[in-house]
């Protein structure tokens, strides 16, 4: 059902463009990204047998990008997803317009339901990430999804000479904080606004490598019946040396520190709880079509400090033709303390296959 | 009394242009840059975006660049979609008032796809092929639209712009017709290059392109073309491969050892390569490399 839902608004839109072939400079973009995956692990029998189970295929995520400028002025970006091929809901993932021009201060603006400016990585798709799994900071404390909210950005230029400076603004409906990991209350009637900020600052270092660093917050309620507060606070950085087409490194990281107050059982009464985690990977592109990296990250839950995490991952990328095709090869550790002091360890292998139609744009830096 | 009143003078006639700010333009290649210092000369500030030595249809869409457009007037391209990342540039510069001087409006294009394009053609660019600064004789054409650009910009500059431009053009003639008596000699030889950024120069001074180390434009060579591409050097006779400055050479070298052909660097910017620090220096290496290697 879901599936005749994606045919027919690609149907739709392909007859359009079709049709109007003589005026295709005036239709938006349309991108096709599919991500494709075979994986196996040595979770599912544990503690009692560990031994990888049979490899499984499947679809990560099918992505319908439509991109256009609306006006001089403006410009609008849709995102549709299908996870999987059974009956996995077609998801809006991003719908929003951006207003680029013609307000006061240099203002951007952006209204809709968006990846919001958080950290390095959680505006970014995952068909852009070198690693084929979601860092567990990430993972614990901002979902399967991130931060993908309805919403009204605002960012600006801070005058600092040539260094280029941005802070973004964000008020948020709420609807990803409670519909997060581990939250209290999915209902919409309860939910209660977020806010996101982040500054970024970007130095050329030299002819061929370039910093940025950018400092996030994000706050919300993510009880709404107990009306309890959360505090991220997120410290992220890229680094990136180009000297040729063929040659590149990146070392990117971010670390994020939680702060919430939880129900301490009896109610009204709640204590505060301080947790945190990082990522930190690198990702050497040594031909034209051949990348290395590995990555470390480390999580404690956003609800309890005992519950950890750790993994470590080495991939591989193949891109043999620009970025039309990419194949990534991967494998994870990872160990899960729990608070009653156990501890289990995971590997996975998994292998991803990506192909790309359209001219889906090249992400900034 | 008299003292005073020329001082007056003086300072009534020189305060406008004390407080006369340089036009800020950016381009995106080294080229472009030189070619809008040459007109606008001491009233222009001009910073180019790719580096000689690098691909211009790849750059990394970097804040510094768009922090560079910010504070411009004006923003020289190559067009014909060469600059793919330019938009993205603009776009995050926040400049309302950036005028984008597109110097391909006045050239005759080469190479424009008759059919419908899709990507089993490869990086096919929709408008032609956009590599014609590297035929000297557009240079004129490229030449007249930064001139009106700056024109648009500065209109009572209009005349030093105009004699700064001239006098550029009438040294480049010059050049040109030496260029034409070296290769004449050379007519109708037969020539592989890597991508196809040389069929300008080529039509210019009467050289074939008969193949391409990439099996299609944009796409990494494979050894199933290389091979074929060796036979077609062996039938055609084809001595010389014409090899852009940031382009890898392990598969050109390849195929000059199969074929016993030669490898020839050239550059396709200014700065590319040692010894093109300006266009005129740029052509000359060319056009040298390409007359000894033919030879």
């Amino acid at each position: 059902m879901q599936y005749w839902k994606l045919s027919f608004i690609i149907m739709t839109l392909s007859g359009c463009w079709a049709s109007a072939f003589g005026q295709s400079t005036l239709n938006p973009d349309i991108s096709v990204i599919p991500r494709f995956r075979i994986d196996t692990d040595d979770g599912s029998n544990l503690p009692h047998e560990r031994s990888f189970r049979n490899p499984r295929f499947s679809l990560e995520e099918f992505e319908l990008a439509l991109q256009a400028y609306l006006n001089p002025y403006a410009r609008a970006d849709i995102f549709i997803a299908k996870p999987g091929f059974e009956d996995e809901p077609v998801e809006i993932e991003e719908a929003y317009a951006t207003f680029l021009r013609g307000l006061p201060l240099d203002m951007n603006i952006r209204l809709g339901k968006y990846l919001v400016e958080f950290g390095k990585l959680n505006m970014l798709h995952p068909h852009a990430w070198p690693f084929l799994s979601k860092p567990l900071s990430l993972e614990r404390f901002m979902g399967e999804e991130g931060i993908n909210d309805l919403g009204l950005s605002a960012s600006f230029l801070i005058p600092t000479g040539d260094l280029y400076t941005r802070l973004t603004v964000d008020i948020l409906q709420g609807l990803s904080i409670a519909n997060g990991p581990g939250m209290e209350s999915p209902d919409e009637e309860r939910v209660s606004y977020a806010n996101a900020a982040r500054l970024m600052s970007f130095f050329p270092v030299d002819t061929n490598s370039d910093l940025e660093i950018g400092l996030s917050g994000l706050t919300g309620i993510h009880d709404p019946l107990a009306e309890l507060r959360f505090h991220y606070v997120n410290l992220d950085f890229k680094y990136k040396w180009k000297p040729d087409a063929y040659t590149s490194f990146v070392l990117q990281g971010e670390g994020l520190l939680n702060r919430r107050r939880v129900s301490s059982g009896v109610e009204p009464s709640s204590e505060v709880i301080t947790t945190s985690g990082f990522y930190v990977f690198g990702d050497y592109q040594f031909r034209k079509i051949f990348t290395l990296g590995a990555r470390y990250d480390w999580a404690q839950s956003p609800y309890d400090k005992d519950d950890k995490a750790s993994g470590f991952a080495i991939f591989f990328g193949f891109y043999p033709v620009e970025e039309t095709t990419a194949f990534r090869l991967q494998y994870q550790n990872t160990l899960f303390n729990t608070p009653d002091g156990g501890s289990r360890s995971v590997n996975s292998i998994a292998l991803q296959f990506i192909f790309s139609m359209g001219p889906h744009k090249a992400h900034p830096f | 009394m008299k003292k005073g009143f020329l001082l007056f003078l003086l300072t009534c006639v020189s305060l406008p242009l004390m407080g006369q700010a340089k036009l800020k333009i950016v381009t995106s290649m080294s080229d472009l840059a030189e070619f809008t210092r040459t007109i606008g000369g001491d009233r222009v500030e001009v910073q180019n975006l790719v580096r000689g030595s690098q691909n211009p249809h790849y750059l990394d869409v970097k804040p510094s660049y768009m922090m560079k457009l910010k504070s411009a007037d004006a923003f020289v391209v190559i067009g014909m979609q060469l600059e793919l990342w330019g938009q993205q540039i603009i776009d995050g510069s926040r400049n309302a008032n950036l005028l984008v001087i597109d110097c391909s409006q006045y050239v005759h294009k080469m190479e424009v796809p008759a059919t419908k394009l899709d990507a089993s053609a490869g990086d096919i660019h929709p408008f032609g092929n956009p590599h014609y600064w590297l035929d000297p004789e557009n240079i004129r054409l490229i030449f007249q639209g930064i001139f009106e650009g700056l024109v648009k910009l500065s209109p009572h500059d209009q005349e030093y712009f105009q004699s700064n431009m001239d006098a550029y053009l009438k040294r480049l003639d010059l050049k040109i017709g030496e260029w034409k008596t070296v290769m004449a000699p050379l007519k109708g030889k037969k020539i592989v290059t890597y991508h196809s950024s040389f069929s300008y120069l080529a039509e210019r001074f009467g050289l074939q392109v008969v193949g391409y180390v990439e099996p299609k434009p944009g796409i990494p060579p494979t050894p199933t073309h290389s091979a074929e591409l060796i036979n077609l050097m062996r039938r055609a006779g084809v001595k010389v491969i014409g090899l852009e400055q940031y382009y890898e050479d392990n598969t050109p070298r390849q195929i000059a050892e199969t074929t016993g052909a030669t490898v020839v660097r050239l550059s396709t910017a200014v700065g590319g390569l040692e010894g093109t620090d300006d266009y005129i220096a740029l052509m000359e290496y060319n056009i040298r490399s390409l007359a000894t290697a033919l030879k």
